[in-house]
């Protein structure tokens, strides 16, 4: 034990930082006094830390991306309506002065895209009545949404399966499903019937443009766009619509972006409100992932407290004679309690280390799926290859808990050495 | 070396360094209860996505026209087939149920909505969410009731109640519209979110009437486990020769996918959970081999084998290990009896709806895993002692006696 460098005891008040130091740079060696458990220690923390990163990190590439390409699809980051529509869409609900609107939303610098909708369930039905007059066609329900084939952002006007998107006045495009469920294709007449505002009766007959296949049954089955300003007249709305829905330059800010939107006759609603179902997957399972987190802190925690309570107990005879020396008890829990911060330190520098090296790598080269997962993936509109995106947050979060659970640790075994007995100690020492 | 000898050894071992080994013995236990609670949770999901699947209408297996899910509508119906059911074996169907499944469009004096109007005889429905959703007012009485049973949902959108009347327009066998005026019977509430707004149920009878036909356009199979759906499926081939019979999977392939990766994810957790208790493990272990050198120097010295030094090394960890497997899973049963009744995720309840899932939430731990769990936590026990092992017979008596 006599290669121990020794804190001067007898340190003057000017040298008290000088001796801090040294006391710090003991710690560092004494950790290589035993290199195996100092390394498993390391390894130990490296390891939880990475699973940590790199769960939250694959669930961070995943949800980021299918928020981004759920909004992109068709409701956006955000949507301007009346503050009532959300709850109940009714066609009466509009906001009105839509082009002055739009045009105060383009203005703005968070808004990358605002698209103008209006919306109504009607009845839907092909004009033709055939060879045989009494062969009534099939008239179903569908969501007609009056768009502006100009300022429309959702991906759906890509998904052309059949035909063109919309240009010309009275073009119709719509869900591939419903469109073969009605018979029709690409230059067929189909009528609109449904209810306008003021209780009137939305008549409308358009050319049908194209067909879209999305995947989403949801919208291949039940939906028509249509052109806005043919439905504003059909349906009676002057230029109001039900809702302009945009892009935005930060998504992950569109709550406080929302709330700047709207006036006294129109709400701002984030996507977290218009698409609850994405919001609340992607929250429940962030959450339950902390339980996992906690439960590998918990374990690293226990690892380490076995190790600190190994190092005291091997090192009992050491600290004996550093207090007989005159080291106050506090001085030597203080080198413990460096000695676990470098510990951490560095088990830290190996969780970002390994997390920056292979989750950097997977972030561009993406992680393989088998065909069968690929095929959900797309279901929720993501790629076949999962692209983890580094969880900052939780990388942090995770460093923070170590540190303290790691000090927490090193701390219940030097409790102990107040009670040293400096004989019993030396004694140990044989 | 006698078994029990060593025995007596490794656990006297044991004792040497309580704190020590109770901590060990605690992270253990916290590891294997950590596993088996969290995969509790995934079967919980695993097995109410399933029946939930199986409830919503799909069964275990079904028979569809071809090209029905493409087109659903009554001109893709088909006549149950004679001679069907025949002999069911009561120990594998649990039952069986014919439906006519049409779109319509369901209007109230306020409010239009697109639904399915599901013609069913309630006394097979109890293979279905439907025999188990409360009702206000009066279920169906038979497939000749010719009153409707709406979703709570559904008839709040409508704005309408139990008594009023309610217009449904369809398609009939003919390809024309049909609509007719029906008296709501009850309102029904699922635990199920979606279902309510999707479902509107009449007597079969009633809506085969209405539409002018005697076919039904689905016949679904619910069994007593998902292993007899192969025979069913073969049975049931032969009963409706050009139809599809389809199982769950093939019909919800996304759920099955899910309920597929829950049988793996006890082994991810496994290996994540593990993985972090591993170097601790390791660690106490090697440890305890380093400051008894002396002693197993000695105790060679005295003519031990090799072999009894690695047998007590890994006996040591195997009986550390079953303490700490035995303690956890006394742990995990503990807590799991707390929140056995269910747990409350009403704040998810959207999410939880688009997979299926009830906002209440039942874990479920079922034995074949935790004994996966225990199992594979005792080979645990045995590699991670291998590494302490190796240094113990590399000693050489006479260098460990000398230190």
């Amino acid at each position: 034990m006599s290669e121990v460098a020794l804190p001067s005891a007898s340190a003057t008040p000017t040298r008290a930082s000088a001796a801090r130091v040294s006391i710090a740079a003991i710690a560092w060696r004494n950790l290589w006094r035993n290199r195996r458990r100092t390394w498993l220690m390391v390894a130990g923390i490296g390891f939880a830390g990475f699973l940590v990163v790199a769960i939250n990190s694959i669930q961070v590439g995943t949800f980021e991306v299918m928020i981004d390409n759920t909004a992109r699809f068709f409701a956006g980051h955000a949507q301007v309506q009346h503050p009532e529509y959300l709850d109940e869409p009714r066609v009466d609900r509009t906001i009105d002065n839509a082009a002055a609107r739009l045009a105060a939303l383009e203005a703005r610098a968070e808004v990358t895209g605002a698209a103008p909708r209006a919306q109504a369930f009607a009845l839907v039905a092909a004009a033709e009545s055939g060879d045989d007059p009494d062969a009534e066609p099939p008239a179903l329900g569908a969501l007609v949404v009056g768009v502006d084939p100009v300022r429309e952002f959702a991906a759906i006007r890509h998904a052309a399966s059949s035909g063109t998107y919309l240009e010309a006045r009275d073009e119709a495009y719509l869900g591939a499903v419903l469109a073969q469920n009605l018979g029709v294709g690409p230059g067929a007449e189909v009528v609109v019937v449904g209810n306008a505002e003021g209780g009137g009766v939305a008549a409308m007959s358009v050319t049908v443009a194209g067909t879209f296949s999305t995947g989403q049954a949801e919208f291949d089955r039940s939906q028509m766009h249509v052109r806005l300003d043919a439905f504003q007249e059909a349906f009676a709305l002057d230029d109001a619509v039900h809702a302009i829905a945009v892009t935005l330059t930060d998504p992950a800010a569109a709550t406080p972006i929302a709330a700047a939107l709207g006036d006294e006759h129109s709400v701002g609603v984030p996507w977290q409100r218009l698409m609850p179902e994405v919001h609340q997957m992607a929250e429940l399972k962030y959450q339950s992932s902390y339980m996992i987190y906690a439960l590998l802190l918990v374990l690293v925690t226990f690892s380490i407290v076995n190790a600190f309570i190994m190092t005291t107990f091997e090192r009992t005879p050491e600290f004996g004679m550093l207090k007989a020396l005159g080291m106050r008890p506090g001085a030597i829990m203080g080198m413990l309690a460096l000695e676990a911060l470098w510990m951490a330190v560095l088990g830290l520098a190996a969780t970002f280390a390994v997390s920056g090296l292979l989750l950097g790598t997977l972030a561009t080269t993406g992680i393989p799926l088998t065909d069968s997962m690929a095929g959900v993936m797309s279901q929720y509109l993501l790629p076949d290859r999962l692209y983890p995106s580094f969880g900052y947050r939780t990388a942090v979060e995770f460093s923070i808990a170590a540190l303290v659970a790691t000090q927490v640790a090193a701390l219940i075994p030097a409790l102990r050495l107040r009670k040293l007995k400096v004989v019993d100690a030396l004694r140990m020492a044989e | 070396m006698p078994i029990k000898l060593l025995f007596q050894l490794s656990w006297r071992n044991l004792w040497r360094h309580r704190r020590r080994n109770g901590i060990l013995l605690s992270a253990i236990a916290v590891a294997v209860a950590g596993v088996v609670l969290m995969n509790s949770l995934l079967r919980g999901m695993q097995v109410d996505m399933q029946n939930t699947v199986i409830d919503n209408l799909t069964g275990h297996v079904k028979v569809l026209q071809p090209g029905y899910l493409d087109d659903p509508g009554i001109g893709r119906g088909f006549a149950v087939a004679e001679g069907w059911p025949g002999e069911l074996d009561p120990a594998t169907v649990v039952g069986w149920a014919a439906r006519v499944r049409v779109p319509a469009v369901i209007m109230s004096e306020r409010e239009t909505r697109g639904v399915q109007l599901v013609g069913v005889d309630p006394a097979q429905e109890k293979i279905s969410f439907l025999s188990g959703v409360s009702v206000s007012g009066e279920g169906l009485s038979g497939p000749d009731d010719r009153r409707v049973i709406v979703g709570a949902a559904l008839a709040e959108q409508l704005e309408t109640q139990v008594g009023r009347r309610l217009v449904l327009v369809t398609q009939g066998a003919d390809g024309r519209n049909r609509e007719a005026g029906y008296r709501i019977a009850g309102i029904y509430e699922a635990n199920v979110g979606g279902l309510e707004k999707a479902f509107v149920f009449t007597g079969a009878a009633t809506l085969q009437d209405m539409l002018d036909t005697r076919v039904v356009t689905e016949v679904s199979v619910r069994l007593t486990d998902d292993l007899h759906g192969p025979s069913m499926m073969d049975r049931m081939k032969s009963a409706f020769a050009d139809l599809d019979v389809l199982s769950w999977r093939q019909l919800e392939p996304q759920a099955a996918l899910m309920v597929d990766f829950a049988d793996q994810a006890v082994f991810i957790y496994f290996l994540v959970v593990m993985g972090a208790l591993v170097f601790g493990l390791v660690n106490t272990l090697v440890t305890a081999v380093m400051e008894r050198v002396r002693e197993l120097g000695m105790l060679r010295a005295l003519g031990m084998k090799p072999r009894s030094v690695v047998a007590q090394v890994v006996v040591e960890s195997s009986l550390i290990m079953s303490c700490g497997i035995a303690l956890g899973l006394a742990l995990a049963a503990g807590v799991y009896s707390l929140v056995a009744d269910g747990i409350d995720l009403t704040a998810f309840d959207q999410s939880l709806a688009s997979f299926g899932l009830k906002p209440v939430f039942v874990p479920v731990l079922q034995t074949g895993d935790v004994l996966l769990v225990a199992g594979m936590s005792l080979v645990l026990g045995l590699v991670a002692s291998f590494y302490p092992a190796r240094r113990a017979v590399k000693l050489k008596p006479l260098d460990a006696l000398r230190r």
